[in-house]
């Protein structure tokens, strides 16, 4: 490597070596991260078996111990199952509407003035407020878990659907109506290509905003779930489980944003570096 | 083509013997007055013939742009009318191409996909479109960048993509807004000369607007010079290098004499801009 650097096809060469670079220090940054998390898990350990009783704070080692029992014996792909069809349904059920509503009250005025208008006035509510209001309306049942869910989930996506379509290049359209044009190629072509990056900032937040409207809803009023199961741990006095249930959300969230972020990779490939600048 | 061929020997002639052909385009005392007050374009009148290379030249602010988006059918003229080809101020339609100064490619289609932009808006189909972009891109050397994305491109790259996209409706008159301003020096000499040789023989006639002296002179028939604030015609300069140009074109004494002579009645243009 070295000395082909000074002879044949350098810039093949060095290209080589540059790539060879970045993957060393992805692979240091990788590294870091993972001693880090070491350091803190032993320190973690350390601290919770000299200064305090499990049933406060559970050594690691007793928290992954207590989450190998939930998993062998059901409990957590029981409740696992139900909390990640709740969640699911919820999301893409607000995704469903909030998309195509976003991209007509941005694109037509008229429809802006009036849905557009009665949904920022809903907007401010914090949907956690509105849990009682769903129970009274819709009872104890999925129904009302799942709307709460979409409902804040629905915001997000919407507000980053429309703010897209308003940011849509103006060079892009002139381009359009020059070469013949007409609205409807104009969104098909040129609206729903740019709003897309808008789309999946708004997926990603919305994805967040689900996991905490989940636990909410099974805190107050389910008989089954991840967040019911919580409650249970509390309960019984079982901290090693909730640990290893809290740890599950944690969990959850991170796959649910790097899932979004891959599909994102996959379907905007116009763009250099994709995601480059979240 | 060939008709046309028959009926006037050259088109050089055609174009010096006025009043013979219909002109492509008659400006007609036109106004353009933006909506905060602004004058951009004032008491404006030209002619520009069927074929003729026209080249707008001024500084920053004197209108030209404006003047082509008038030509273009995306601005009303506030006073005045532009006639093309006897049509009083006509929408956008597939008989003006239009090339962009910063490319305008839609960055989410391939390099074929952009070429065939004003081709599917005139209700070709996809193959139908391929079979007119495929060998226009052979034809402005993109070949092995078809399935391209633009961010992929250089700007010279991008550039061509946009002139090819604008020849792909094959229109009797291109529109060009400083196409080649956002490029550098040597990749802006190579498409002025890569543009005037598929222009040369293609009977279309060009308005290409310009702030550099330099391209004007390589590249018009005429040059029309503007002065700013508001947009009006200073003067109106025939070129008489002779045709096909080359890079031999820019060392004729012609050619520096009207170098010189462009600079000088752009030179107290360029002083005033510079101290506003």
């Amino acid at each position: 490597m070295e000395k082909s650097l000074t002879t044949a096809a350098p810039r093949a060469t060095v290209r080589g070596r540059l790539s060879g670079l970045a993957a060393s220090a992805a692979l240091h940054k990788t590294l870091r991260t993972l001693a880090t998390i070491g350091v803190i898990l032993a320190i973690w350990e350390l601290v919770a078996r000299l200064f305090f009783p499990s049933y406060i704070l559970p050594p690691p080692t007793l928290v992954a111990a207590a989450f190998g029992k939930i998993v062998a014996d059901g409990t957590l792909p029981h409740h696992l199952q139900i909390s990640l069809g709740r969640a699911v349904v919820g999301f893409l059920l607000a995704a469903v509407l909030a998309i195509p509503l976003g991209l007509l009250t941005a694109w037509w005025k008229v429809l802006d003035d009036t849905v557009g208008s009665a949904l920022e006035l809903l907007r401010p509510i914090p949907s956690l407020a509105l849990i009682p209001l769903a129970i009274v309306w819709l009872g104890f049942g999925e129904v009302s878990k799942i709307t709460l869910i979409a409902y804040a989930c629905f915001f997000s996506i919407y507000v980053n659907t429309h703010a897209g379509v308003r940011n849509v290049d103006p060079l892009y359209i002139k381009v359009m109506r020059i070469y013949g044009n007409g609205t409807r190629d104009i969104l098909t072509k040129v609206v729903l290509y740019s709003v897309l990056p808008y789309v999946f900032t708004g997926l990603r937040y919305s994805a967040a905003v689900a996991l905490i409207l989940l636990v909410a809803v099974e805190l107050v009023g389910a008989q089954a779930g991840l967040g019911f199961y919580l409650t249970q741990t509390q309960a019984f006095f079982q901290v090693p489980e909730m640990f290893a249930t809290i740890t599950v959300f944690g969990l959850l969230g991170f796959l649910a944003n790097l899932l979004i972020l891959c599909l994102e990779r996959r379907v905007i490939k116009w763009r250099q570096a994709v995601g480059a600048e979240f | 083509m060939t008709l046309e061929g028959a009926q006037t020997t050259a088109p050089a002639e055609a174009r010096g013997a006025a009043g013979q052909r219909p002109p492509a385009i008659t400006i007609d005392d036109l106004g353009v007055v933006f909506e905060g007050g602004v004058t951009a374009i004032e008491r404006l009148d030209l002619t520009v013939d069927d074929e003729e290379f026209l080249v707008v030249l001024g500084p920053s602010g004197c209108g030209k742009s404006t003047l082509l988006l008038v030509l273009a059918g995306l601005l009303k003229p506030t006073s005045g009318a532009v006639r093309i080809h006897g049509r009083v101020n006509p929408p956008p339609g597939k008989d003006r191409g239009f090339v962009f100064q910063q490319a305008g490619l839609l960055p989410w289609f391939d390099v074929l996909t952009n070429i065939e932009l004003g081709l599917r808006a005139k209700g070709l189909s996809r193959q139908e479109a391929r079979a007119i972009s495929q060998p226009l891109a052979r034809k402005f050397g993109l070949e092995g960048f078809e399935g391209k994305y633009p961010h992929q491109l250089s700007g010279g790259m991008q550039q061509r993509v946009g002139v090819a996209r604008a020849f792909a409706i094959d229109p009797p008159i291109l529109l060009m807004d400083e196409p080649f301003g956002a490029l550098d020096a040597q990749t802006r000499v190579l498409l002025q000369e890569e543009l005037i040789r598929l222009w040369e023989g293609s009977h279309k006639t060009v308005v290409f607007v310009t702030h550099s002296i330099d391209e004007a002179i390589f590249l018009a028939d005429r040059i029309m010079v503007m002065q700013a604030r508001p947009g009006r015609v200073l003067e109106v300069v025939d070129v008489p290098l002779p045709r096909p140009r080359s890079d031999q074109t820019r060392q004729q004494p012609e050619y520096l004499a009207l170098q010189r002579r462009l600079w000088d009645m752009l030179r107290a243009e360029a002083e005033r801009a510079f101290v506003e």
